[in-house]
């Protein structure tokens, strides 16, 4: 009796650690896989809601206008949904302020590249997308090297999005973020 | 590290499910609350009186949300109080009355029905890091304080 007592427990133990090994792998298959399955990332809201490579300036946020979680009812954005598979792409937008800023996603939502008005000498910005991939030689020709100008901001996947933020300190500054954000743009590379 | 391609996992996967697209903290930092200062659970149908004095220069947004991080219908449409917009004493303190019935001042409204999330931002651009705006602005956090509950 004493032998299949002791079996036992050795048998428990082992299923006890093997429960744990299991419960911790799938806690971290879960962890690492979200990011690619889950259905309520930001480009699953928002994706097809825009046109594609241009600028769309979001009305006021408000519980009728909310298209994100989270989203601040005192600054306002502007995005662009963009695909550059084929071509790069030009944004170019003016930060008005020190908190202005314009930020690069991937579909995934990280965000893959950030500038604000605090790290620029001037307060106009030229970004461009590329794919990383389009990038690579090919006949001994760098494939972007037309882009000559502007911040280059190499993308993994060919979908995302870019999102300008204004801040508006009061009620009075709206008209000029606006006039400002309509002064935005998310166009193809001419090259 | 929240929005930024070399966030730990748990940081992105937490993004992943909640379809927020966060700047790098290193512009912005997000400070969430369910809670009050005694640890319970942020409710429509109590009062709070959220309070600081503001030491900082950055600025900052306060705005609250339902649960699930949309923000909540009401009769004043004012959902957010920020750094240009808060009334202060003469010492640079402030205070919001969180509160489902009108309130004189900084009145931010809720919902008798929802529970609520606090979000706080801070746009520290002058900052040089991560490290260096957790260090000094912590501290600088607004408490939120139960009144009364109905």
């Amino acid at each position: 009796m004493r032998l299949i007592s002791k079996l036992f427990n050795l048998w428990s133990i082992y299923w006890l650690i093997a429960g744990l090994l299991l419960g911790a792998i799938i806690h971290l298959v879960t962890i690492l896989t979200l990011p690619h399955l889950s259905e309520h990332k930001a480009w699953d809201r928002i994706g097809n809601a825009y046109p594609i490579n241009a600028m769309t300036i979001l009305p006021p946020i408000s519980p009728d206008a909310q298209p994100l979680p989270f989203m601040a009812p005192d600054i306002r954005y502007a995005i662009c949904r963009y695909n550059v598979k084929d071509k790069p792409l030009v944004v170019r937008t003016t930060l008005l302020n020190e908190n202005w800023s314009i930020a690069v996603f991937d579909k995934l939502g990280d965000n893959v590249y950030t500038v604000s008005g605090a790290n620029l000498r001037s307060n106009n910005v030229d970004i461009k997308i590329s794919l990383a991939e389009n990038d690579k030689l090919k006949f001994g020709i760098r494939q972007n090297q037309f882009i000559d100008s502007g911040i280059p901001v190499k993308v993994n996947a060919p979908e995302g999005l870019v999102m300008v933020r204004a801040p508006v300190l009061s009620k009075a500054y709206t008209d000029q973020a606006i006039t400002h954000l309509r002064m935005a743009s998310c166009k193809i590379a001419k090259h | 590290m929240a929005g930024r391609p070399d966030a730990d996992p748990y940081a992105r996967a937490h993004i992943a499910r909640t379809g927020r697209m966060p700047l790098s903290s290193a512009n912005v930092q997000y400070f969430i609350a369910k809670t009050d200062t005694q640890g319970l659970r942020l409710i429509g149908t109590c009062e709070y009186i959220i309070e600081n004095t503001e030491t900082m220069s950055d600025w900052w947004s306060l705005a609250a949300y339902d649960d699930n991080g949309m923000l909540q219908k009401n009769n004043a449409h004012r959902y957010a109080f920020n750094s240009s917009t808060i009334l202060r004493d003469t010492n640079g303190r402030y205070q919001i009355r969180l509160s489902a019935f009108p309130r004189s001042r900084n009145w931010l409204p809720t919902n008798l029905n929802n529970k609520i999330t606090l979000m706080f931002r801070l746009h520290a651009p002058a900052s040089t890091g991560h490290t260096a705006l957790s260090n000094t602005k912590r501290a600088s956090l607004p408490t939120i304080r139960r009144v009364t509950c109905g």
